[in-house]
């Protein structure tokens, strides 16, 4: 026991003592041939065994130190049981105690020779198939090996249908597996809704469930540990217990949910009707999560707030939602001012509260805390006293600027619950929707120039210049270089400076929320909205910068073109198409125009031959490594959600409709966990991968734009750029190269090279650089320095560009010379030479 | 005068180096010493970044693209101004390290399936036979 920390101690120590004289016992029965008494021994020693390992009594440290005593178990049982036919299964399962011998047994009979706990799942499949009722018990009744929970409940669907199913099995397929109803079904955790068709034995197990609850929770022995979890009881007489005990919270938890029929339903409505308030509360509060608290509401006086109950449960979602604002207004004037309030006390929602303006403090404070629901909720809240719709606009614009500080998938759940908060604003300011509301708003920000004015000498107003606002300061008609204290002291200048940062805001909105997308996308206008975003002073700035194609197909600036129909922001992938990108770059430099976002010389990417061979997968950035927490950052902050290790794809963007972009990555654990390999790029579409040739070109430009952008700013590699090769190409490549070499030790066999070395044979395999040293040894051989720059420029023309093909030949040629390695940390792993 | 031939592979899948992917070294005759093979090597790479850096340099004093270097970019899968040129670095001082490097056995070099020790050595060139250098990785046991 020297392994046993000292706390436990004690108790192992006890626990053995204890386990030695149930050992006692066992001989004591084996003796006097007592099998029945040594069946339930059996029994007794694993409960004590179990309850022996608990973390509270000794850490788990009994289970570690009871090797002699299973020994001496094992004798006893096997004299007492021995086994007459060890080819027969059901003989091998029938036995109180899982000896060695049996296991051994049992692990051959399932072809799992060495396993503790051999899988059942062989012997059940022949059971159900013959429809051995025998075999089909013992397999639930053994203490021997391990059958999966889905594997048992078809176990008993097979003695439900043989009609042999007693309580005796389905007691112990419950002590073994607690949580056996989860996979029993035709109901869920709230007992409102059936998840799946119930299982064949489910009548039979519910019937037993509802007994032994009923029995387990009677006032004489409440013992909740013997209780299967999952199940939820079914009759009035479970829910009525729970109304009987307020102060037992296990009991309102499990039996609250208990399953009604609707005489049931109606009953407890004719029963409530002559008690205290109190007890009709909390039989509501009961309710709620079955789901059927609606019937109750009458005998709280709440008839009306029926359609309100539901839209309180409805708005009970995790995600951030949409409200429909008119129909909470609806609910509550039916439910009476009175019910509704009466009805949220029961069960309070922030949403519908906030659509009252009954909770202004709470909210306010919870969207201070960026609490997503809060800041939905904030949108609700009707306009106070002297806030105009510009005001909260303004504050709920403040609030996405928060997002860009948070970490990759919480950005997008924090921006999307500012969209619902916007949406939700629309809807308190009676705009028909949220785009309305931000063109309104964005043109009044406009509107609301303080207009020039004047101190002394001077005048003092905001001009754009380009598109950036600037507060300028002109004296006698010159244009000052810095702001005179007279001017800085005078209170309208803070007005001035207030106006100059909410067009500074303005700008930014538009460069990165709307020119951007628009440019990134090929995104259409209609004159409409085209006319709307000029009359703002950054987009009249801003607009007349890009290049446009009109409804004729005329490519020009905004002058040039015909604005009677719909114009499109010209992507440079249309430009290169129609053979105008020279022409167009050379035109804006030409002209002088500064663009509000890289259109002309945006970066384009197209199907290079090898991703059109390659069909449905780019690995063009495939192998490069990068840091996780700077990748995440940029690839969220460009529409794209991470996921993690485990999931098929490490990042995807939705790109078009029903496309998206889905990127592989081998990275530890989550992505921002270390560093990221970069992998394979496919685009979905209903799951499937698309042709590459088939993607619409600009979707395709843009997602090789953002993965450019994280290899090139947070690539990790010295080699940065250089090299993405992937291991089958450079396995050929290698074979080649090493041909060159004539090295006379060496030949090539398919994907590895075999050096016939002084002291061993060595293959190095040329994909992996993993050397085996024939017949059957491995040998690590690893660069000295990792991660140091590995060359520095030498300008030669070297064959072998890229690192992992540097390392490769670099064993070659070390193995080729085996005789004159001196690192003794490579000698120790070979035999001396012969 | 004769014209030697240095084989190098394509290993990079990447935008094709300067000058394609072999490179053509002229030597008086087929006899001459490692020396001056890394020497000729160094230099003619130096002077085929030139023409690079040249090129390079060009199209940031224009700032856009003529449509024959946007014509020859689409090939390699992505469109876009070059980076801004570096200073070209001095052929002197670029063969001395050079020269250092191989005696430092950070590269190695294959002369018709021969790998040759040192500077001074004399090697004999033959056409159809490749040049190969290799850079080494210091390797230790693990």
């Amino acid at each position: 026991m020297v392994d046993v920390p000292e706390m436990y101690a004690d108790a192992v120590r006890a626990e053995r003592e204890a386990l030695w004289r149930l050992v006692d016992e066992a001989r004591g029965l084996a003796k006097v041939d007592d099998l029945a008494g040594m069946r339930a021994l059996a029994k007794e020693i694993r409960r004590r065994l179990a309850a022996g390992n608990d973390l509270d009594r000794t850490g788990g440290h009994l289970g570690s130190h009871v090797g002699d005593i299973s020994a001496a178990l094992d004798e006893a049982y096997d004299e007492a049981f021995p086994v007459r036919s060890p080819d027969d299964p059901a003989e091998v399962l029938d036995a109180p105690w899982p000896t060695v011998r049996r296991t051994a047994l049992l692990a051959a009979a399932v072809d799992h020779v060495g396993w503790p706990k051999p899988p059942l799942e062989p012997l059940a499949e022949r059971a159900i198939a013959a429809n051995d009722v025998r075999l089909l018990r013992l397999l639930v009744l053994t203490p021997l090996g391990r059958a999966g929970r889905d594997t048992v409940v078809r176990i008993l669907d097979a003695l439900q249908v043989a009609d042999a199913l007693d309580v005796k099995v389905i007691e112990r397929a419950f002590a073994d597996d607690a949580y056996l109803g989860r996979a029993i079904g035709g109901h869920s955790l709230t007992g409102s809704a059936v998840t799946s068709a119930p299982a064949a034995c489910a009548a039979v197990v519910r019937d037993y469930f509802d007994e032994l609850a009923w029995r387990l929770t009677s006032p004489s022995e409440a013992n909740w540990e013997d209780l299967p979890e999952v199940l939820v009881p079914r009759g009035l007489r479970f829910l009525l217990r729970a109304l009987d005990r307020p102060h037992d919270r296990r009991m309102a938890d499990r039996f609250g949910l208990a399953e009604l029929t609707d005489d049931e339903r109606s009953a407890l409505v004719e029963h409530l009707r002559d008690r205290a308030a109190e007890e009709r509360r909390r039989a509501f509060e009961l309710r709620l999560p079955a789901g059927d608290a609606a019937v109750l509401l009458p005998v709280l006086g709440l008839s009306g707030a029926a359609p309100l109950l539901r839209l309180v449960r409805a708005t009970a979602t995790p995600e951030v939602a949409r409200q429909d604002r008119a129909a909470i207004l609806a609910a509550v004037r039916q439910a009476g001012d009175d019910g509704t309030r009466r009805l949220l006390e029961l069960c309070p929602s922030e949403l519908i509260a906030a659509a009252l303006g009954w909770n202004r403090a709470a909210v306010e404070k919870r969207v201070k805390h960026n609490a997503l629901s809060g800041i939905a909720a904030f949108g609700l809240l009707p306009l106070a006293g002297g806030e105009t719709v510009l005001d909260r606009y303004l504050a709920l614009r403040e609030v996405a600027k928060r997002g860009s500080k948070f970490g990759p998938n919480r950005r997008h759940s924090h921006s999307a619950a500012v969209a619902v908060a916007l949406d939700h604003l629309a809807q308190v300011a009676g705009f028909p929707d949220a785009g309305r509301l931000e063109w309104d708003c964005e043109a009044r920000i406009a509107a609301e120039a303080p207009g020039d004015w004047h101190v002394g000498d001077y005048t003092v107003g905001v001009r754009l210049r380009d598109a950036d606002p600037i507060v300028t300061v002109s004296k006698a008609g010159r244009t000052l270089k810095s702001v005179p204290a007279a001017v800085r002291t005078d209170p309208r200048y803070t007005h001035t400076r207030e106006h100059q940062e909410r067009l500074r805001d303005q700008a930014r909105r538009m460069r990165t929320g709307m020119i951007e997308r628009l440019v990134a996308t090929g995104g259409t206008l209609t004159p409409d909205e085209l006319l709307r975003l000029r009359r703002l002073p950054s987009g009249q700035a801003m607009l007349p910068a890009l290049i446009w194609q009109d409804r004729t197909g005329t490519v020009g600036l905004l002058d040039q073109i015909d604005l009677d129909g719909p114009v499109t922001a010209a992507h440079p992938f249309l430009l290169y198409k129609r053979g105008l990108l020279a022409h167009w770059q050379a035109e804006i430099v030409r002209r002088r125009i500064r663009q509000p976002v890289k259109q002309a010389f945006r970066e384009l990417y197209l199907v290079t031959p090898a991703e059109r061979d390659a069909v449905d997968v780019s690995r063009r950035f495939a192998g490069h490594t990068v840091d996780g927490r700077v990748a995440g950052q940029l690839l969220s902050g460009r529409g794209w959600s991470t996921h993690d290790q485990y999931d098929e794809h490490q990042a995807t963007r939705p790109v078009t409709a029903g496309l998206t972009a889905a990127l592989a990555c081998e990275l530890p654990g989550y992505f921002g966990g270390g560093d990221v390999v970069v992998g394979e790029l496919r685009f979905l579409a209903a799951g499937s991968a698309v042709p590459l040739a088939e993607v619409p070109p600009v979707a395709f430009s843009e997602v090789m734009r953002d993965l450019d952008l994280v290899v090139s700013v947070a690539g990790t590699e010295p080699h940065g750029y250089a090299s993405p090769l992937h291991a089958a190409s450079r396995a050929q490549l290698l074979a080649a190269l090493i041909d060159d070499l004539g090295l006379a030790r060496v030949t090539v066999d398919g994907t590895s090279a075999l050096i016939h070395g002084s002291r061993a044979t060595y293959r190095v395999h040329l994909t992996s650089g993993s050397i085996h040293v024939e017949p059957g040894g491995y040998l690590c051989v690893v660069p000295a320095s990792f991660g140091d720059t590995a060359h520095r420029s030498l300008f030669l023309p070297f064959a072998d560009e890229d690192r992992m093909t540097s390392v490769i030949l670099s064993k070659v040629l070390l193995l080729n010379e085996d005789e004159k390695i001196t690192d003794p940390a490579i000698l120790a792993q070979l035999d001396p030479p012969a | 005068m004769s014209v030697l031939q240095v084989k190098v592979r394509e290993t990079v899948s990447g935008p094709a180096r300067p000058g394609g992917c072999d490179v053509l070294v002229d030597l008086e005759s087929d006899r001459t010493t490692v020396r001056e093979l890394i020497r000729r090597a160094v230099t003619e790479q130096i002077r085929l970044l030139g023409v690079d850096l040249g090129r390079r340099r060009d199209i940031h004093d224009r700032q856009y693209l003529l449509a024959e270097e946007i014509r020859v970019q689409a090939a390699s899968g992505v469109i876009r101004l070059p980076t801004p040129p570096l200073a070209l670095p001095d052929v002197t001082a670029a063969v001395a390290r050079a020269h250092r490097a191989f005696e430092r056995n950070v590269f190695v070099v294959f002369v018709g399936g021969r790998q040759v020790d040192r500077l001074d050595d004399e090697i004999v060139l033959r056409p159809d036979e490749p040049v190969v250098f290799l850079r080494l990785t210091a390797l230790a046991g693990g």
